[in-house]
């Protein structure tokens, strides 16, 4: 699937560089982008809650492992929107913009879409951001395990927790970590439509 | 009706409708497997299709392309500074809460 996005981006981007004026079907595209973005997010977002509340195991599982599973999807988060504010010093752009680009958490799929709107710059890089954070979560998961903790793994890919860096979790720590990836994963997922709005509306 | 809570509010429709479609399937008996299956592949569409319509807008922003070398500079900074800070506050947590290195509580 990671294959298949970056193909499609790279696609796109080529068809709105070369073909525009040629082409009207791209003109089109870039004039009504932000409703075309819209619907699409709307269909997308319902067919994610469907499978979430799909999961009646799931929310069953982490009210047995209790409160505590929540507070480390919230450290991470609050972690990498820190980190994300205190490099902003060094770059042309503002706070809530690079924080808005860390608050994809490896989302790449959804989180350049919402800022497509707002700037197609910021977008761009957030593309580039989220890409990076899972597949440097590939990468630092097996080396998080070892030397640091199993816990700590799931915050590495943030959203990307309880789908495509599952397996690499898994296999690098142990079945009980599941049930904290996939906390993890579904409230930074949930919470990616809500911050970035909220942060580049200020 | 503002962006987000409207993105949220599609979101918690979905969540009610997958609800009820489980605790339907529960008392019917009922797999709903067409219902994964639609799920899954209109996912897999919308998400291409989104992808492609953003990366039409990238492409045809001139900026993006002025800016292109150092754009990839600032996305790595940011990922790297949110995730070692995000990896350093859930250890902190860790620690504080008392989970050993493999995830087990310690008084458990």
């Amino acid at each position: 699937m990671t294959k298949v996005i970056l193909l499609t981006v790279v696609a796109g981007i080529l068809c709105g560089r070369f073909t525009t004026e040629q082409l009207s079907l791209f003109q089109w595209i870039v004039e009504h982008n932000g409703l075309l973005i819209d619907w699409g997010l709307y269909a997308l977002l319902f067919f994610v809650g469907l499978d979430m509340g799909r999961n009646e195991t799931v929310f069953m599982d982490m009210k047995k492992a209790g409160w505590r599973i929540l507070l480390f999807p919230v450290a991470s988060i609050v972690g990498t929107l820190l980190g994300a504010a205190l490099v902003s010093v060094f770059f042309p752009y503002r706070v809530n913009e690079c924080m808005a680009i860390a608050a994809g958490f490896g989302w790449y799929s959804l989180a350049p879409v919402l800022l497509a709107e707002y700037s197609s710059v910021i977008s761009a890089i957030c593309f580039l951001a989220n890409v990076m954070r899972e597949l440097l979560s590939f990468i630092f998961i097996p080396i998080v395990a070892k030397r640091v903790g199993y816990i700590e793994t799931t915050s590495l890919a943030g959203a990307a927790a309880m789908d495509t860096c599952l397996a690499v979790t898994v296999r690098a720590t142990h079945q009980r970590i599941v049930i904290y990836a996939i906390a993890c994963g579904m409230i930074t997922g949930t919470l990616v439509p809500v911050i970035i709005p909220l942060l580049i509306s200020f | 009706m503002s962006y987000t809570a409207k993105l949220l509010s599609i979101m918690a429709v979905g969540i009610l409708v997958g609800i009820l479609v489980d605790k339907n399937g529960k008392k019917t008996g009922k797999e709903w497997n067409w219902l994964s299956k639609l799920s899954g592949r209109v996912q897999t569409f919308v998400v291409i299709y989104l992808i492609f319509v953003l990366g039409v807008r990238i492409g045809a922003d001139e900026q993006v392309f002025e800016q292109l070398d150092r754009l990839w500079i600032v996305a790595l900074v940011i990922t790297v500074a949110g995730m070692s800070l995000g990896l350093a506050l859930v250890h902190l947590l860790r620690k504080a809460l008392k989970f050993d290195k493999e995830g087990v509580k310690a008084d458990d």
